[in-house]
């Protein structure tokens, strides 16, 4: 009865531990991709060409994973994906730019 | 022991109650704004007119159908600009209907220049030039709905009631006879031959009409 009663407090224990531990990880998503899609409007209002948009994104914690045309550059978790065209106005070029927050 | 199990069962409950992917939601407002803003300098970069608008607002619709550019619908976009004696303006406007209904995004850029305080000789690469001494205000407007209205920005000459973020981009001549020195927040010094065009840090064309 004693083992019985030490395995079902092991087993409270357990499931409080990842219960608390679940609801901490989830606190910094939304945090993370509400400042990588304002990171990505900051970029796209501060430049006007691809590697000024890459440089001022590469700076923003949140973001982990960036691609540009598919290709990435800057690989890691992927959860919340944000995507912006890049019309550069001295080039003559569109690129499509693709920066992800990490969960 | 019956407490136990009655806490574990409960707390077992609570878990399975939890969503199993992560509870968001997208945010789009102030990066489609801001979206729309890039794509409007490019318009007025490369020429703008109400077709160029339009080609490229429904370029800008066909990637938000496989990118996630999460964008509200865009009504209407048009192109307006006005030319006085001595003040160039172009604006863009773009309607989007968001959950709260119709709401407008608009850039106006306006660049106006003073009358000439003085005029000298300047040779530059073995051609000499007379040029004309004169200010030039010279300034975006950024209206959104995601965006704050500033308390106290540096005034801009609009004719057309926009209210929003004011920002004075840098001012550069890509041939190198103009000469240009920043006096104010959006106040610059500039002599130039005549009518002339200047360059933004965006490549913006900044005409400056010289008043006789």
């Amino acid at each position: 009865m004693r083992h019985l009663e030490a395995l079902a407090i092991a087993l409270v224990y357990a499931v409080t531990v990842s219960l608390i531990y679940g609801l901490a990880v989830r606190q910094f998503t939304p945090v993370h991709q509400v400042s990588t899609e304002r990171a990505m409007a900051y970029a796209l209002l501060k430049c006007q060409t691809t590697p000024c948009l890459l440089d001022t994104l590469n700076k923003t914690a949140g973001i982990s994973a960036l691609y540009v045309n598919g290709t990435p550059i800057a690989s890691g978790d992927a959860w919340v994906c944000y995507s912006a065209i890049v019309y550069d106005t001295f080039n003559k070029t569109v690129t499509k730019v693709r920066a992800c927050a990490k969960p | 022991m019956l407490g136990v199990i009655v806490l574990a069962v409960t707390i077992l409950a609570l878990v399975a109650l939890r969503p199993t992917e992560p509870a968001f939601a997208y945010e789009r407002g102030p990066m489609q704004s801001a979206q729309l803003f890039h794509l409007a300098r490019y318009c007025l970069a490369v020429s703008c007119s109400n077709a160029t608008l339009a080609s490229l607002v429904s370029s800008l619709q066909a990637y938000n159908s496989t990118e996630p550019l999460l964008m509200f619908p865009v009504v209407q976009a048009y192109y307006r600009s006005s030319t006085s004696t001595n003040r160039v303006e172009n604006y863009t406007f773009f309607t989007i209907q968001t959950l709260k209904g119709y709401e407008t995004v608009a850039l106006g850029v306006s660049a106006q220049s003073g009358s000439v305080l003085n005029v000298f000789a300047k040779s530059y690469r073995g051609i000499s030039y007379v040029l004309k001494n004169t200010t030039l205000t010279y300034c975006h407007v950024y209206s959104s709905p995601f965006f704050p209205i500033p308390v106290s920005a540096p005034p801009c000459p609009l004719s057309q009631p926009i209210a929003g973020l004011v920002y004075c981009p840098k001012i550069n001549d890509p041939s190198g006879v103009a000469e240009i020195k920043q006096i104010g927040q959006c106040t610059w010094a500039v002599a130039v031959p005549g009518n002339y065009t200047l360059r933004d840090e965006f490549g913006i064309p900044v005409k400056v009409v010289v008043k006789a």
